[in-house]
């Protein structure tokens, strides 16, 4: 088997067997994006090109709905089973996915286990309570999670609730620096290592304003490997939302 | 005029400084408003000022020099140079270890563009010659920025060579403004003594030479100038064109066509016309701020295409 998205990587490396998984992704070779990277860097990496799949020949090929329709005809034509696994942005579609891979690959139990152990820190971390504050997530080109978007419902979780959503935001938008300041939020989440290789797009990680804001703010670095997928790792996520937030 | 042009820079200012997302920060009534006034739009609005300032001056400047109504930084290639030379720097982390390194990159891409184009010019092939260098220089520039961006680590790099392209002084904290500012400043002053020299060239480096200009010195103060402000306001800002083209274009009747002349109201002229367009992007209700050098290009490409119309070839032949 073979699967070609990040966050079906992450799930495929925790389900199949040692033997099954012959490729993942390249993305997930990439300890920025991949918490699992060290187990990927051991497999081949895949790239969206047909041959490149091919060459593994993998019985079953797992890739995201929405993937680009040549590339499963041709994956077909090849005598190549494909199973479509939808994008999910919640913890309870994550566990969905997981259960549809689980069967796919037979291997039920890994699947109830993983999911069981998920429902399990998800209990242990949810904040009960009361929201103790608002709080804003920060991505690379002023991008920020709103309404709908897994972030948003593990700061929801964590007992916060979103700046974004509040402003009106979908579950991808922009906010200025000067939206998020006036909103005064609590907690401000972002990737405090983004912008080690600096971009424009991240610098805003160091801004004086942000730096000026801390001072009344809690500021919580989430790596962005924590956050990019629903799954199991999110719980990283929400452990350092809560220990920010003591 | 320059009085009124004054005023209306010193009224664009305070506007740009009043007018944000967060409205009246002030009503917060705390330091983050404090925070929000000085630490977001002080900077904007400063660098608008001063961005706006070079742009027009360096216009003005390259139009009398060259002899040429359409030489704009951005048109013919200075700005697109400095901004590779400034992506260099930046993506190779080389800004983050030495703060000045932004700048002086970008600069020294802008002099190393302008000295071609000169060289061009020399020639002697005129107008159709600077426009094709300048287009040379605008498509290996945008392809080697490309390349650097996909060079980077950063996986947001390669995205970002839209926007950086497209230029915007959005969220620039003041560390931006005081590593670019003294290079503006300094560059601004190079140029703004060679008014008089500059009457003198557009009667022809012959005659200029007859009327005591010393042609070669005054050729390198005039690259160190442009280079020093286009390569500055781009290193912050990324390329934000066709304020050089119209700043000039506006005033030139009004001076009796004195290249010098229209030094100081070029400058100011497009001080107003940055720090207008940015107010204006602000207030824009798109879903995401628009680019500032969207906005002047949608402004100014069609002034571009007027002046060429305008011209009939008179210019263009030569």
């Amino acid at each position: 088997m073979v699967t070609l998205n990040l966050c079906l990587d992450q799930m495929a490396l925790r389900l199949a067997a040692p033997d099954q998984l012959v490729g993942v992704s390249y993305l997930s070779q990439d300890p920025r994006l991949s918490v699992l990277a060290d187990r990927a860097a051991a497999l081949p990496p895949v790239r969206d090109s047909v041959e490149s799949i091919l060459i593994l020949r993998p019985d079953l090929v797992i890739l995201g709905q929405g993937s680009h329709a040549r590339l499963k005809r041709l994956l077909r034509d090849a005598g190549v089973r494909v199973l479509e696994l939808p994008w999910a942005t919640s913890i309870g579609e994550a566990e969905t996915v997981i259960e549809q891979m689980a069967a796919a690959l037979g291997r039920e139990d890994v699947g109830r286990s993983l999911i069981a152990g998920m429902r399990e820190q998800r209990r242990q971390l949810a904040w009960k309570g009361a929201p103790r504050g608002t709080a804003v997530y920060l991505e690379a080109n002023r991008g920020t999670s709103g309404k709908g978007s897994l972030m948003d419902e593990l700061l929801r979780l964590s007992g916060y609730r979103n700046l974004a959503s509040e402003l009106g935001i979908g579950s991808f938008g922009r906010l200025s620096l000067e939206t998020v300041l006036a909103g005064q939020p609590d907690l401000v989440v972002l990737d405090g290592t983004a912008n080690d290789n600096p971009a424009r797009a991240t610098e805003f990680v160091g801004h004086h304003a942000l730096l000026a804001l801390a001072g009344q703010a809690k500021l919580a670095s989430v790596p962005t490997k924590y956050s990019i997928c629903a799954g199991p790792d999110n719980f990283e996520t929400m452990r350092r939302l809560a220990e920010a937030g003591r | 005029m320059n009085r009124w042009l004054l005023l209306l820079v010193a009224a664009l200012y305070l506007l740009s400084l009043a007018v944000g997302p967060a409205w009246w920060p002030w009503r917060l009534g705390n330091e983050v408003g404090w925070t929000i006034v000085w630490e977001l739009r002080v900077p904007r609005a400063t660098l608008g000022l001063l961005i706006g300032g070079v742009l027009g001056l360096s216009g003005a400047v390259l139009q009398g020099w060259l002899r040429n109504p359409l030489a704009e930084p951005g048109v013919i290639g200075v700005s697109a140079c400095a901004g590779f030379a400034a992506v260099c720097a930046f993506y190779s982390g080389l800004a983050a270890a030495f703060v000045l390194a932004l700048p002086l990159a970008g600069i020294a891409g802008a002099a190393i563009a302008v000295a071609l184009l000169m060289g061009a010019v020399r020639s002697g092939t005129g107008t159709v010659s600077l426009l094709l260098m300048g287009v040379a220089i605008n498509a290996i520039a945008a392809a080697l920025i490309s390349l650097v961006l996909a060079l980077s680590p950063n996986p947001f790099a390669y995205q970002e060579i839209s926007l950086w392209l497209a230029g915007s002084i959005v969220d620039r904290d003041l560390r931006y403004l005081a590593i670019a500012a003294p290079f503006m400043i300094v560059g601004a002053a190079i140029v703004l003594g060679a008014g008089r020299w500059l009457d003198a060239l557009s009667l022809g480096e012959d005659t200029a030479r007859s009327l005591g200009a010393d042609t070669r010195s005054l050729g390198l103060r005039l690259t160190l100038g442009v280079g020093l402000m286009v390569g500055a306001a781009t290193s912050v800002a990324g390329v934000i064109g066709f304020v050089g083209l119209i700043a000039p274009h506006l005033i030139r009747a009004r001076v009796g066509f004195r290249p010098g002349g229209t030094l100081v109201p070029s400058m100011l002229v497009g001080a107003a016309l940055v720090l207008g367009a940015d107010t204006v992007v602000r207030l824009l209700p798109t879903a995401s701020e628009l680019q500032l050098g969207v906005f002047t290009s949608l402004v100014g490409a069609p002034f571009l295409v007027r002046a060429v119309r305008k011209a009939h070839g008179a210019w263009l032949a030569t």
